[in-house]
């Protein structure tokens, strides 16, 4: 197995009151793309800005490429760093705020040197027309261009982005992202991305650090975390429509439904929960059919969101969520029979903190 | 049925506000103006038409000329201070953040204070026999200039009162420009390894200009009609220390020549717009640049 090259070694950090971070430990591989995804507040940029060297943990360690870098300065860490508010120099053309970085005292390049990099990163990020306005004067697409280009000029050990993508609008999100992706991909620089947007670690993650009120909640590639999410949080972060969540029961004939419906499929897997009587059970809208089931449910809303729709149906004493083939004839006020793929669903402890294999 | 009310109800909106600056704005001035091209007194009644007489003594008074250099000087001396001090104590203070609040609040008294208070605390203080600084300077056996008597020492007192007390005001709006210039920009600046010089020039000049700009363009105005300090430590008539205000005030109401004194005000009205239409125009590009 390869060292990680960033390696965060139970940090914990607070402020005041808040611990922001509770020994949260991650590594990142080289050339590896890391994720670090959770809701506001959860510690996310906390963590990036300890890696950054910004912030100092109270206690825990912080190494590159094997060695504590704790107490160095992000410039002797030799990390770039993106924020989400762009932060150009607003008096400067493009090309002098994409020049910068190889200006800086003790790191001054050749001129020639500085000339082909500060082309190639234009030209990645397609900004190479933009050169010569002044960076108070572009739009915010094209400033968060500019500020991943100022980052990319480096050549840093490390990247590290703090929700670059969330100050602009949804179309250029997308596009920004899947550029992000690709450039990642290409450059082999390991990267640290913070994010609370599902779809923008779906697309740029190798794997995806999970983090709930600073702490870590799971480390795994995208594809794990989505289908095997190990607490409720997690499984809530991840899917658009959120993951349906219900609450089951052990009686005296097996595992039930709140709502009463019997599930006799769960209960080899759930054989040690029996004892608790209670557990709680995950399935994704794409894994609940409309027809089928035992008990009824009323369709409240039908919400087409182009190749397929969402219908929310009460059930169970709950809401439940189910996406289904856009030509699937369903109306408001029908009354439906839900079935569960109970194949893919996902358990839990009652307390939503510990996965059932 | 709404639209057809429509015209008396913005008047009652609008009303009230366009009879008043009809009355108080538009209505003095244009007296002000037709008052230039009289001969009249403040004294005794019955005015004649002179033409452009008055504007003709303004133009050829030696008064006039001085008082315009003075006050240029005057202008230039106390908001240049003013904004110096104003934004290096607003710097210094971004390191104190624990003292700040109650230093700000101790530095903003003297803004508070009336300018004709002002005036006479200071008369005390620099008074040349019993004033503090001289007894003071006394004490350490160092030389005591005449402060307020003195022909070389009357303006640099006035101008010393008038930083003492507007520098406050913008070291006031020099922290608030500071405070908005977002905390990332300096850390990314860390990141690429920026010098403090870089950082100073690149990143805290350009954002807060804008905010030092317009509190400049309010000093300026107000300086240029400095009056109050003048009249409390000089009175109108002293001849080393008299501004276009209390210059206007001689002539006016000690020597009576209302006529002359509006002709006076006139061609201050003019100057000081032309100066301040100037200064908004280059404020705006500042404002535009950094946008």
């Amino acid at each position: 197995m390869t060292a990680p090259f960033l390696e965060l070694r139970g940090i914990t950090k607070s402020f005041g009151a808040v611990r922001a971070l509770d020994g949260v430990s991650l590594g990142v591989l080289p050339g590896e793309r890391m994720v670090l995804l959770g809701p506001t507040g959860s510690g996310k940029t906390t963590a990036l800005r300890v890696a950054c060297g910004l912030e100092e943990p109270d206690s825990g360690d912080v190494c590159m490429a094997g060695e504590s870098v704790r107490g160095r300065s992000p410039a002797e860490r030799d990390v770039a760093l993106v924020f989400q508010n762009f932060s150009l120099y607003p008096s400067w053309s493009v090309r002098r705020n994409l020049e910068f970085p190889l200006r800086a005292p003790g790191r001054s390049a050749p001129e020639a040197e500085i000339r082909s990099r500060v082309g190639w990163a234009a030209e990645l990020l397609k900004i190479s027309s933009l050169l010569d306005r002044p960076a108070s004067r572009l739009s915010g697409g094209e400033m968060q261009r500019v500020a991943l280009g100022r980052a990319l000029v480096r050549r840093p050990r490390l990247y590290l982005m703090d929700e670059p993508l969330s100050n602009l609008d949804a179309k250029l999100r997308e596009s920004l992202r899947i550029e992000i992706a690709a450039f990642t991909r290409e450059l082999r620089t390991p990267l640290l991305y913070v994010t609370h947007d599902q779809a923008e670690a779906l697309s740029i993650a190798d794997r995806i650090a999970v983090l709930v009120d600073g702490k870590v909640q799971q480390i795994d590639r995208a594809e794990e975390v989505y289908r095997r999410p190990e607490t409720v949080a997690v499984a809530k972060l991840l899917g658009q429509p959120q993951i349906n969540i219900l609450k089951i029961h052990f009686s005296a004939d097996g595992w039930r439904l709140d709502g009463g419906m019997s599930l006799p499929e769960l209960g080899a897997r759930l054989r040690d929960a029996a004892a608790t009587g209670s557990a709680l059970i995950g399935v994704r809208p794409e894994h609940v059919a409309l027809t089928g089931g035992a008990a009824p449910a009323v369709v409240e809303v039908v919400e087409p969101i182009g190749p397929s729709k969402i219908v929310v149906a009460r059930f169970a004493g709950g809401r439940l969520h189910a996406l289904v083939d856009r030509d699937l004839p369903v109306r408001p006020g029908e009354e439906i029979r839900p079935s569960l793929d109970l194949q893919h669903s996902v358990l839990w402890t009652s307390d939503g903190a510990r996965r059932i294999p | 049925m709404e639209r057809s009310r429509g015209g008396l109800g913005r008047f009652a909106f609008v009303g009230p506000t366009l009879v008043l600056l009809i009355a108080f704005n538009l209505f003095p001035l244009l007296y002000n103006v037709v008052l230039s091209f009289t001969n009249a007194e403040l004294v005794g009644d019955g005015w004649k038409w002179i033409g452009g007489r008055n504007y003709e003594r303004v133009f050829t008074d030696a008064r006039f000329g001085a008082a315009v250099r003075r006050t240029a000087w005057f202008v230039f001396c106390a908001v240049g201070l003013e904004l110096g001090i104003g934004f290096a104590t607003a710097l210094a203070l971004q390191a104190f953040t624990r003292v700040r609040a109650v230093l700000v609040t101790a530095l903003l008294i003297p803004m508070m204070l009336s300018p004709a208070v002002m005036g006479l605390f200071w008369n005390l203080i620099l008074n040349g026999n019993h004033g503090i600084t001289n007894q003071t300077l006394d004490a350490l056996s160092l030389p005591q200039p005449q402060w307020l008597t003195d022909r070389e020492w009357k303006l640099f007192s006035v101008i010393l009162i008038d930083v003492w007390m507007w520098t406050p005001f913008l070291m006031l709006i020099s922290m608030a420009g500071l405070a908005a210039i977002p905390k990332t920009l300096y850390e990314a600046a860390e990141v690429d390894r920026a010098s403090r010089w870089t950082v100073f020039r690149r990143v805290t000049l350009p954002l807060v200009a804008p905010y030092l700009g317009l509190a400049v363009l309010l000093r300026f105005t107000d300086a240029l009609k400095q009056f109050d300090l003048v009249m409390a430590t000089q009175g109108p008539n002293d001849t080393s220390t008299q501004t276009l205000s209390t210059l206007l005030y001689q002539v006016t109401f000690r020597d009576g020549k209302v006529g002359l004194g509006s002709a006076y005000a006139c061609v201050i009205l003019v100057l000081v717009i032309a100066l301040a239409t100037v200064f908004t125009r280059y404020l705006e590009t500042i404002q535009r640049r950094t946008a």
